[in-house]
């Protein structure tokens, strides 16, 4: 048991070395979460791409305009190289995947009910998304979602898209 | 359910392109991912209200709102009400059948013997339409204003308001002030009545109605009046914890101008209490008035706990409080109970009075409406919500609402001692609302 | 029972309560609170302050028309503080 704990430790480790997030740093409790590993694991295979991450949750109203535009996102600019994962804040997931129901989501969905992830991002508000370049630095962040400013979002990750991957030595 | 939910955005769907195509589209940029018609929502609600013996009414409400973005909206919102009935005119019951003019002249009524004398000229249709922008400003602000009219036969009612609101903490405290200023005109049929002239009541004594119509012309003044209000509204809301959220207002309004009620007499009674004649009231010119709000909703599992209590205060010398509670409780099915109370009480105005004594000097200001009396007054209601198949809000509320007036005086002179003089209210009502 | 003086009411007494309710916010207010993503529950339509402002509206006109005192409500808060 203690030897596989290590060993996760190391996996996590070798992650983390790849990927350098500002506002994100260890701490003891991180490697016994499991929204936090599914979020480290889905951060490893998508090592090297853009990656938006989006806060949201059922009670958020503007989630549910962001949610189709995340989805166009997803359609145009998979192929070159865009991920996203959107973060679940629901304390009750039923509340979430009815919210999925009537907002089908064609990306990853990841549920964070005890909110330790936004606690690590420290989000300043609902809805919050993150972006990711491709060597894992968070380059670009906004709080809400406005129909006004998707031009600037998309403005954003298409900048980074463009970026290539720093050489690792 | 796929299916009804589709049927349900056609119809929306349908109203929000016209009204887009009014409104103007600036949302180019979107429409490849968004539904515009999920970006309206509908409000509705009709109450019948009716005295027992006096007074009913019945409105209706329409409100459709387009949110574009978050606190990003405009509101449209029409009303219609209609009143019939009677209420009281403010001169005293007697032990004899009474008779008085009608406030336009033109006709007479009677009152039964020891029965509150009611004036049941009609009273018609009212029309008021609402507009209200809404949009954030700066970083951390909303901002929002709006224009109200509403229109009766013999009433206009104009006002404009704005207000912002500051967000603080992660939203957790808001903190709003707003300003509302308004004009008000009223053109009453039969011209608007002298304060403290007698009425004229035709009981034989005229050789012909032009007489009449001499002597009761010469009770009339202007042809009509108005006056202005100006309201400040200053509020805190704070977010306590997880589960509860509460508030705290302070509002000041000044009107000033015309404010008495031109069909609301005055009797002036002798030492047994026989009326001598009845008197056009008199109210000041000016009215400031402040209240103090508070609210607070706390949620328990399956419930909601919604409490407020207004302190209000003015110069007229009426204080007054306001106690309300609901409780919201959740059912099966998407449905919910709501039972509701409240509790209010008020203290008379300075210048109000049930009568005259005739032995009494006319004071500067004088009113019988016993909206301006001592009395208390109660409400319970129960309302029952549930949301349709297609994910529509509908409810029914049934309430009761009672007052009970407080008589300051003593004792009356003469037979008023063995009436009855503060009338009763007895009412209730009946709410249907519906959501989509 | 505070009897007030027409005449000297009007900046006195709302710069007083103005300045009240900014010491509150300075002071207290800055502790309480919850985290943006902690608001589910007073995100829900019956937390807000107004859950139905037709009904509202409604019994508005009923008890302006029947009491002498009426308004003191107001309309910003509260809610999915999102943005």
């Amino acid at each position: 048991m203690f030897v596989k704990n290590i060993q996760l430790l190391k996996a996590i480790t070798f992650a983390l070395g790849v990927i350098m997030i500002t506002n994100f740093y260890a701490s003891a409790a991180f490697a016994n979460s499991s929204a936090k590993q599914k979020l480290q694991k889905r951060l490893s295979d998508y090592q090297g791409q853009v990656i938006y991450i989006d806060f949201w949750a059922s009670w958020c109203k503007p989630c549910r305009k962001s949610f189709p535009w995340m989805n166009s996102l997803k359609t145009r600019f998979y192929d070159q190289g865009l991920r996203i994962l959107a973060v679940n804040l629901d304390k009750d997931q039923v509340l979430a995947k009815e919210f999925i129901k009537n907002n089908p989501a064609l990306f990853d969905i990841i549920f964070d009910t005890q909110g330790e992830i936004a606690s690590e991002f420290k989000l300043e508000g609902m809805p919050m998304s993150f972006v990711l370049d491709r060597n894992g630095s968070v380059v670009a962040s906004h709080v809400g979602f406005n129909s006004k400013k998707i031009t600037d979002y998309e403005a954003e990750i298409v900048e980074a898209l463009n970026q290539r991957e720093l050489a690792n030595d | 359910m796929q299916l009804v939910k589709q049927k349900n955005k056609t119809v929306a769907g349908a109203i929000a392109a016209a009204a887009l195509s009014l409104l103007g589209n600036s949302a180019k940029a979107d429409g490849e991912f968004w539904d515009f018609s999920r970006d309206w929502k509908f409000n509705s609600g009709i109450l019948y209200y009716g005295e027992q013996d006096r007074v009913s009414a019945l409105e209706g409400v329409f409100s459709a709102t387009h949110e574009k973005d978050l606190d990003d909206k405009f509101n449209f919102k029409i009303v219609i009400d209609s009143l019939t009935g009677a209420s009281p005119s403010g001169a005293v019951v007697q032990p004899g059948v009474q008779t008085f003019t009608r406030p336009s002249g033109k006709g007479q009524y009677t009152v039964n013997a020891e029965e509150i004398p009611l004036d049941d000229t009609f009273r018609d249709t009212r029309v008021q339409v609402n507009s209200q922008w809404t949009s954030p400003i700066w970083d951390e602000s909303i901002v929002s204003y709006g224009v109200h009219l509403s229109k009766e036969y013999d009433y206009l009612s104009t006002a404009v308001n704005g207000n912002i609101a500051w967000n603080f903490n992660q939203k957790n405290t808001t903190f709003s002030l707003g300003l509302s200023l308004a004009k008000d005109s009223f053109d009453p049929e039969g011209g608007v009545p002298i304060p403290f002239s007698s009425m004229v009541i035709d009981m034989g004594q005229f050789a012909n109605p032009t007489e009449f119509e001499t002597a009761f012309d010469l009770t009339r003044g202007t042809t009509s009046e108005d006056k202005e209000t100006l309201d400040i509204l200053m509020g805190i809301t704070q977010i306590i914890n997880r589960k509860t959220v509460m508030q705290f207002n302070y509002s000041y309004s000044d009107v000033s101008g015309y404010l008495n009620d031109p069909f609301k007499v005055v009797s002036r009674v002798d030492q047994d209490g026989i009326a001598l004649e009845h008197l056009y009231e008199s109210r000041p010119d000016k009215r400031v008035k402040q209240s103090f709000y508070w609210q607070a909703k706390h949620y328990l599992t399956g419930s909601v706990a919604d409490i407020s209590y207004r302190y209000m205060t003015d110069d007229w010398e009426i204080d007054s409080h306001t106690i309300d509670y609901k409780h919201y409780l959740t059912l099966d099915n998407n449905q919910y109970l709501e039972p509701q109370i409240r509790w209010y009480q008020q203290s008379a105005a300075e210048f109000y009075q049930p009568y005259l004594l005739e032995q009494s000097i006319i004071p500067e200001n004088i009113s019988a409406d016993t909206r301006l009396g001592e009395f208390s007054a109660l409400t319970i209601g129960l309302k029952y919500g549930w949301r349709t198949d297609s994910g529509n809000d509908m409810a029914i509320r049934l309430s009761y609402y009672e007052q009970s007036m407080k008589d300051s005086l003593s004792s009356h002179p003469g037979v008023l001692n063995d009436l009855q003089i503060y009338p009763d209210l007895k009412a209730f009502f009946i709410q249907y609302t519906y959501d989509f | 029972m505070i009897k007030i003086i027409p005449a000297q009411i009007n900046c006195s007494i709302i710069l007083k309560v103005l300045m009240i309710l900014c010491t509150l916010l300075a002071s207290g207010c800055s502790n309480l609170g919850v985290k943006p993503w902690e608001r589910d529950l007073l995100a829900k339509p019956e937390m807000a302050l107004t859950s139905s402002p037709i009904e509202a509206g409604l019994d508005e006109h009923i008890y302006f028309s029947k009491e002498a005192t009426s308004g003191g409500r107001s309309f910003a808060g509260g809610g999915c503080g999102c943005n």
